[in-house]
């Protein structure tokens, strides 16, 4: 307890707190421009680490981090970019609204969502840090296999205007995501001799070919026809109903979201698109999401948030990095001569806890910074096209560059970015595709790594009761439109009205 | 006569502009790349390295990953970039396997060497609960169940694959394996989990989950115990004639300067001989070394006679 209190002391200290606020701004800058992500940002930021406390270098990272997953959102919602991986679904639902004009209100429900998910996420770390850590064992290479079958499975929901389309565009992205190395007996596929395929084709720049510069082309070729929309932001903390929504819908992306953070190999990205089927599969009419619901919005921020929480949980008490920014904190951490792992609650629990206490702080910088900016980001959409759409133009390569300061990245995002808008003309979602080839690695190599460990035999994807649930899941998914077909019979004149 | 002697000064100003900036070197950040994920056990040891080297060459280093192929995609980066010193990279002993493999056309004869300047070996680790005591304990066990006893290592070509291999070949076993395409520190992950008998790894890799009492070591194929966990016997020592370590060094681009090379070992070995960088070093269960140039390509000669030997001798190709 006296050790608490003496951290609690520490990181309260204005300095401390003036570089948690630091952090988390420069983390929300960055995750808010396209491509720059919440890794590069904690990447880039390491060197000054050095010349600060091991407590101070930390607490900046952690702040970057929690900002970075967040401010995300923000361009996601505004500009339909994703401004990292993780809020890919946050697009699907945030930026239907700001096209009509209410992005402020979308930002404030992100923010609260977000603030609701990453404090749940440290609250999580904090006091049921062991168990999570028993519960991310469990998962072997059959259940890894599962959780991305159930996440590929959205596409039959994601995109119910038309299943064959969205078929079309994961199978895209799941051949895509064969270039390259073979996971399992490293043979060279499709990379046709270039050495920088070797890797396979990293989804970064996909992701920002694909909407950011996409969304740059059709918005130059709309300029002529329509007006843009003009944001109208009145107020930008959520309203008593949109509050009420929030609290309703957080609990599963809560938890959900901290136990896939915790998965080792799996992330932000990963549990805001399992959070989403989800809450699509257990809702009674899931074509209303995508259509610019806050419950939508409510599954993918609370979600991806909730899991910078659970990152660090196999972090500290095991020792191992689940994702690339918790592997960029641990070499920070090994440059102070931090060992973490269970000792480390032992032989610093200072350290630890200054991290619970900066992780919460973090999160309080965030609601405060993201509330504050609400009211401003929006007025970016405001600018004149001819200005916007050439500097989001620029932001792309540079995004695309800066991941792996690679030229071939440039070139699969302007390739990425003229696709996508040959499938947007043929009215094929590019989410599918990205699913596709974000799960299409996890997928494969877990099921074929399973079917290694049972020699051949499918039983393995049945032998737990963990990987029995999440094929239960992802069957009811697939089975929702069915299910809704029969129940909606009646009502079948009223619908064809409609359209 | 004006002609001859512009002629002369400039002949002068040639011979004389190479040395001098030889001498100004570093004058600007040198590109590190390597070839393994960040967080890995490869990527701590070369940003730790640049990270205290900076202090005596004056210059920062821009470190990058390109994670694929056991360090492939590095290493051809490496050898195609221009041999000014500015582009210096990290291998592991993947630079001796991937060119006979056919995997690349590289070996370690195209690159200029600078310094050797740590190793690991590799081991056998199990779950805590497992019940096998001794490497004896479980060959007998795969012995028993051939094919049945699941082990995680890293892909084809890797050391960890390697060392696995030659497990099999003396112990006389043959393992069910799981390919790990991250690195051997996934199948450690998995071992805790229980999904696998047991996996491959450094005393690096697995010492954190060691200490969370998940898994334990049966032993290392090292020529010594590894000094943080000396209780634990060598492969040798358990009948198995296997020693087989991870061996880092630095590369530059074949044709780099003489000077550039001697600066940047000078650096690095500043670093690994300062004794507070061996200790810390040595606490993960690492091994440090300063091997000069001429010794590191004498050492990397030998690799890669042995690796040769070992493909040839496992059918790995």
């Amino acid at each position: 307890m006296p050790t608490l209190l003496a951290a609690f002391s520490d990181v309260i200290h204005p300095w401390m707190t003036g570089i948690i606020f630091f952090g988390t701004f420069v983390g929300i800058l960055v995750g808010a421009l396209p491509g720059l992500s919440a890794t590069l940002g904690v990447a880039i930021l390491l060197p000054v680490t050095y010349y600060l406390s091991p407590a101070e270098g930390l607490l900046l990272l952690l702040g970057i981090y929690t900002g970075g997953i967040y401010g995300g959102s923000i361009a996601a919602i505004l500009l339909n970019i994703p401004g990292c991986p993780a809020s890919l679904m946050t697009t699907l639902d945030g930026y239907p609204l700001s096209r009509r004009g209410e992005g402020g209100r979308a930002i404030g429900i992100a923010t609260v969502s977000s603030f609701i998910g990453g404090t749940v996420g440290v609250l999580a770390l904090i006091f049921i840090s062991t168990l999570l850590a028993r519960a991310a064992l469990s998962f072997g290479p059959a259940e890894y296999a599962l959780l991305a079958f159930f996440g590929l499975s959205a596409i039959v929901v994601v995109v119910a205007k038309s299943v064959l389309k969205g078929f079309i565009s994961a199978c895209i992205g799941l051949m895509l995501a064969t270039v390259g190395m073979d996971p399992l007996v490293s043979v060279e596929r499709f990379s046709y001799g270039n050495f920088d395929l070797l890797g396979g084709i990293n989804y970064i720049p996909v992701v920002i070919g694909l909407f950011g510069l996409c969304e740059v082309f059709t918005q130059a070729l709309e300029t002529r026809q329509a007006a843009a929309v003009r944001q109208v932001v009145r107020r930008v903390f959520p309203s008593g109903d949109d509050l009420k929504t929030i609290l309703r819908n957080s609990f599963h992306p809560c938890w959900i979201g901290t136990l896939i953070g915790a998965l080792p190999g799996a992330g932000g990205s990963i549990a805001s698109i399992i959070s989403y089927n989800r809450a699509m599969a257990s809702d009674t009419n899931p074509e209303r999401f995508g259509t610019g619901i806050t419950e939508g919005l409510v599954a993918s921020e609370t979600a991806n948030n909730a899991a910078v929480g659970g990152a660090m949980v196999p972090l500290l008490t095991l020792g191992i990095p689940g994702s690339s920014v918790t592997a960029v904190l641990l070499g920070a951490m090994l440059m102070h001569n931090i060992t973490p792992g269970p000792m480390l609650y032992v032989n610093n629990p200072h350290m630890v806890y200054v991290i619970f206490i900066g992780m919460v702080m973090a999160n309080v910088a965030m609601l405060v910074l993201g509330i504050a900016g609400a009211k401003i980001f929006p007025r970016v959409v405001n600018l004149p096209r001819t200005a916007l759409l050439p500097v989001i133009a620029l932001l792309c390569i540079i995004g695309a560059y800066a991941m792996s300061s690679s030229y071939t990245d440039v070139v699969i995002m302007i390739l990425s970015g003229l696709f996508g808008f040959m499938l947007k003309q043929l009215g094929i979602p590019a989410g599918p595709l990205i699913l596709g080839l974000i799960l299409g690695p996890i997928a494969e190599s877990n099921f074929r790594g399973a079917m290694e460990l049972s020699d051949g035999s499918l039983s393995i994807f049945i032998r737990s009761p963990l990987s029995c649930g999440i094929l239960a899941l992802t069957m009811l998914l697939l089975a929702s439109p069915l299910i809704r077909r029969l129940i909606a019979k009646p009502n079948r004149p009223a619908k064809a009205e409609r359209r | 006569m004006k002609k001859r002697a512009l002629l002369l000064a400039g002949i002068l100003l040639f011979c004389g502009l190479s040395p001098a900036m030889a001498a100004s070197y570093p004058s600007r950040s040198i590109q590190f790349l390597i070839g393994w994920d960040i967080g890995g056990g490869s990527d701590q040891a070369g940003r730790t390295l640049c990270a205290k080297a900076e202090k005596y060459l004056g210059q920062p280093f821009a470190i990058q990953n390109l994670p694929a192929g056991s360090g492939a995609k590095a290493y051809m980066a490496i050898a195609g970039a221009k041999p000014d010193g500015y582009t210096i990279g990290l291998t592991t002993s993947t630079i001796s396997t991937l060119k006979p493999l056919g995997r690349i056309p590289v070996g370690s004869e195209d690159f200029e060497h600078v310094i050797l300047f740590n190793s690991d070996p590799g081991g056998i680790w199990v779950h805590t609960d497992a019940p096998w005591k001794s490497l004896g304990e479980f060959l007998a066990y795969a012995k028993a169940n051939p094919e049945r006893v699941s082990v995680a290592a890293s892909t084809p070509g890797s050391i960890t694959r390697f060392q696995m291999m030659a497990l099999e070949q003396e112990g006389g076993v043959r393992f069910r394996v799981l390919s790990q395409q991250g690195g051997a520190a996934n199948g450690l992950t998995n071992l805790a989990g229980r999904h696998i008998d047991a996996a491959m790894g450094t005393p690096l890799e697995g010492y954190a989950l060691y200490t969370a009492g998940k898994i334990r070591p049966l032993g290392f194929c090292s020529e010594e115990r590894v000094p943080m966990m000396a209780d634990v016997p060598t492969w040798k020592e358990q009948g198995i004639d296997v020693a087989l370590s991870t061996a880092r060094t630095v590369i530059a681009p074949k044709g780099t300067p003489k000077e550039v090379i001697d600066t940047l070992y000078e650096a690095f070995r500043k670093v690994v001989t300062d004794p507070e960088y061996s200790k810390s070093m040595e606490a993960k269960g690492s091994n440090v070394h300063a091997l000069t140039p001429e010794e590191t390509r004498q050492f990397l000669r030998e690799q890669d006679a042995r690796f040769a030997a070992l493909i040839r001798n496992t059918g790995a190709k």
